[in-house]
């Protein structure tokens, strides 16, 4: 019985990882040679959206001024937009500095919290409550966006069924060592080929939470951000589509971010997306499964992006039952026909990116030599799996203690600008 | 302001222009005539690995102790395997290998490299050994495969990494740019050479392990060089070939195969 129980969960991960390979594998040969959906480009609107620019901050005084430069030096009627950059309960001199700023720029307009619940739902609550555009626009603090960043995101507005939009993310420090390296392949996979894939099938982009705009009204009139989920950017994402609306990927908006630097730094990142993005899980499957605002398509899709974060966690269970299956004499289960599958699972890892997805991105990015750094992503195969299912854990535990999550922010790297 | 020295190719909405029939003709003539030749000759690949395991150990192992065995692989053939007596580990071998585990997880632990990639690996790496350990120390009697079980299943299952293989690479690289089938056939098969040429030195190296050391590491070897290992050469020469397809589109004579829609 219980070695029958034990197969069985072995068959439900084979076939759970063949589903994500195909996925993978139509995701990469779309974008490789199918037609490419454009952006709202060539919207040249004489009427501008009003825009709110927020930026949540939590002692950041070593790199705010970089995100504020970009931003000042961004193309955009600056009388249809302001910046709320938000000083969350700060213990550094992000609030003198952001002062500084309001003192030169009138259109800066930092709002200050020194409260108990800290954190970026919360944050951008606040905000939303002061901001006076009818389009909010978010950016972390150490994104460093570029001249027309703004223009392409807002554009996006004019089609009255978009709800959110995404731009592209970057690492800017590449070159640091080998993790930003790797995080670059990653971020690369993830943007031009999964999110463009996305886009072009007509299915789930994903609102990323930064470098990314929504409707205010909509967020106000649904009782704004919830502070019981990490993941506000998933969150929103089916909120939206839930509730009728689209989300847009502009792959050519592109944004500059800092990449953690450190794998201490990427494991806590990993695990609070992780932990976030099962909390939208548990909120939003039965949503999701019974809405009547998204096609077959886009509810195949956006269950198995719900999915993402949990599959680490069946594929560890799969571990230990691959070793218990060991041990009770079941090892020629392991061999043979069943390897083909067990190849797949192989195949699949990999932050969810697999090779082939990641080297078709290179490919399409035309970035030489990095493609060599692909065998080194199988390593952090367990890493991953490890921090994942950690953070399986915690929206696990969060379900069932209904505690409240504490916001943490990811450490920076960059040296404070002179 | 400087000037730029080149300017290249937008790369947002750039794609390349696949013949799609002419791919998967290709991909089917590279998968096909290599999975039927391969499965009809299961029974000549694994006769010939055991034959060639069983003359390099001969150096080391007393002939008294080996033996070839056969089994039959599905509908698909048979398979010949290397039979080789049983040992079976210390009571102390194992308490020290326990330690040792116990040891390595620690130290990793406490020099702060726990959270680094391969600090993690390896502490899974000796995880599964240390539930290995605990299983010995409580019921090594009930452990359930002989050497030559164990043997019979490594053959089976190389043959099934193979069969994947030869799936999985003429899918990578059939559809990834256009032309250049020279270097596809060169990486298709590159792939299923070293894929040989490692799966017979791994079943001689594990049958010399397991003889003169025991079946104790069998779980190690399986969980940790095992089928893993297989995939990263895979990806090794993957990525080469990636590589070099990403240079023919930026600077070679591909370069003008780009297509923006």
């Amino acid at each position: 019985m219980v070695v029958a129980f034990i197969k069985g969960y072995m068959i439900f991960c084979i076939v759970l990882v063949l589903i994500y390979l195909v996925r993978h594998f139509l995701f990469a040969m779309q974008r490789l040679a199918g037609r490419q959906r454009l952006y709202y480009n060539d919207i040249h609107s004489s009427d501008m959206k009003s825009i709110t620019v927020v930026i949540p901050m939590h002692n950041e005084e070593q790199v705010l001024s970089y995100v504020l430069d970009s931003l000042l030096e961004c193309d955009y009627d600056r009388d249809r937009m302001e910046i709320i950059p938000i000083n969350d309960n700060s213990s550094d001199k992000t609030k003198e500095l952001l002062d500084e700023y309001h003192k030169k720029y009138e259109f800066i307009r930092p709002l200050h919290r020194d409260c108990p619940d800290r954190g970026k739902p919360v944050g951008l609550n606040d905000a939303m409550q002061l901001a006076t555009g009818e389009i909010i626009i978010v950016f972390d603090a150490d994104y460093r966006p570029a001249k027309d960043m703004l223009k392409q995101l807002a554009s996006a507005f004019e089609d009255p069924e978009v709800g959110a939009v995404m731009g592209r993310v970057i690492p800017y420090n590449t070159n640091k060592n080998m993790l930003t390296r790797l995080l670059n392949l990653e971020r690369s996979g993830g943007y031009q080929v999964d999110q463009q894939a996305r886009y072009n099938l007509k299915t789930i982009p994903q609102y990323g939470g930064t470098v990314g705009g929504f409707r205010k009204d909509i967020l106000l009139s649904t009782g704004g951000f919830n502070p019981l989920v990490l993941a506000e950017d998933t969150e929103l994402t089916y909120r939206l589509y839930t509730s009728g609306w689209k989300v847009i990927y502009a792959n050519s908006a592109e944004c500059y971010e800092e990449a953690p630097e450190t794998w201490e730094v990427r494991g806590k990142q990993i695990r609070r997306w992780a932990r976030g993005h099962n909390q939208v899980l548990f909120r939003y499957l039965p949503k999701t499964i019974l809405t009547k605002h998204m096609n077959l398509r886009e509810k195949l899709d956006g269950i198995m992006l719900l999915f993402v974060y949990a599959v680490p966690f069946f594929l560890l269970v799969g571990q230990i039952a691959s070793l218990a299956l060991f041990f009770l004499g079941e090892f020629s289960f392991l061999a043979g026909w069943w390897v083909l599958m067990f190849m797949a699972i192989y195949c699949s890892f990999g932050n969810f990116a697999p090779f082939f997805e990641i080297g078709t991105a290179l490919f399409l990015d035309g970035i030489k030599g990095e493609a060599m750094l692909l065998p080194l992503l199988l390593f952090n195969f367990y890493f991953y799996m490890w921090n994942i299912s950690m953070g399986f854990c915690d929206a696990i535990a969060d379900v069932v203690t209904k505690r409240k999550v504490k916001w943490a922010k990811t450490a920076r790297f960059a040296q404070k600008k002179a | 302001m400087g000037e730029k020295k080149n300017i290249y190719y937008a790369r947002t909405y750039r794609r390349i222009k696949i013949d799609i029939k002419k791919s998967i003709i290709f991909t089917c003539l590279m998968i096909i005539p290599a999975m039927i030749l391969f499965i009809a000759n299961i029974d000549f690949i694994t006769e010939a690995m055991t034959s060639l395991a069983y003359n390099v150990l001969q150096q080391v192992i007393p002939a008294k102790d080996m033996s070839i065995g056969t089994s039959s692989y599905s509908i698909l053939g048979k398979v010949t395997y290397l039979e080789l007596p049983t040992k079976y580990p210390a009571f102390s071998t194992i308490c020290w290998n326990l330690l040792l585990c116990l040891v390595v997880i620690f130290l990793l632990q406490i020099i702060k490299k726990a959270g680094r990639p391969v600090a993690v690996f390896v502490i899974f790496s000796m995880l599964i050994h240390v539930a290995n350990c605990i299983f010995f120390i409580l019921a090594p009697e009930e452990f359930p495969y002989s050497l030559s079980m164990y043997s019979d299943i490594y053959l089976k299952q190389q043959l099934g990494i193979w069969m994947a293989f030869i799936l999985l690479s003429g899918l990578v690289v059939g559809f990834l740019g256009e032309g250049r089938y020279l270097r596809k056939v060169i990486t298709f098969f590159g792939i299923m050479a070293y894929s040989a040429v490692f799966g017979v030195i791994r079943y001689i190296l594990f049958m010399y392990l397991l003889y003169e050391f025991s079946v104790f590491y069998m779980a190690l070897l399986f969980f940790v060089i095992g089928p893993m290992f297989d995939f990263s050469y895979v990806v090794s020469i993957y990525a080469i070939f990636v590589n070099k397809t990403i240079k023919d589109y930026e600077y070679g004579s591909k370069k003008g195969a780009w297509e923006w829609s």
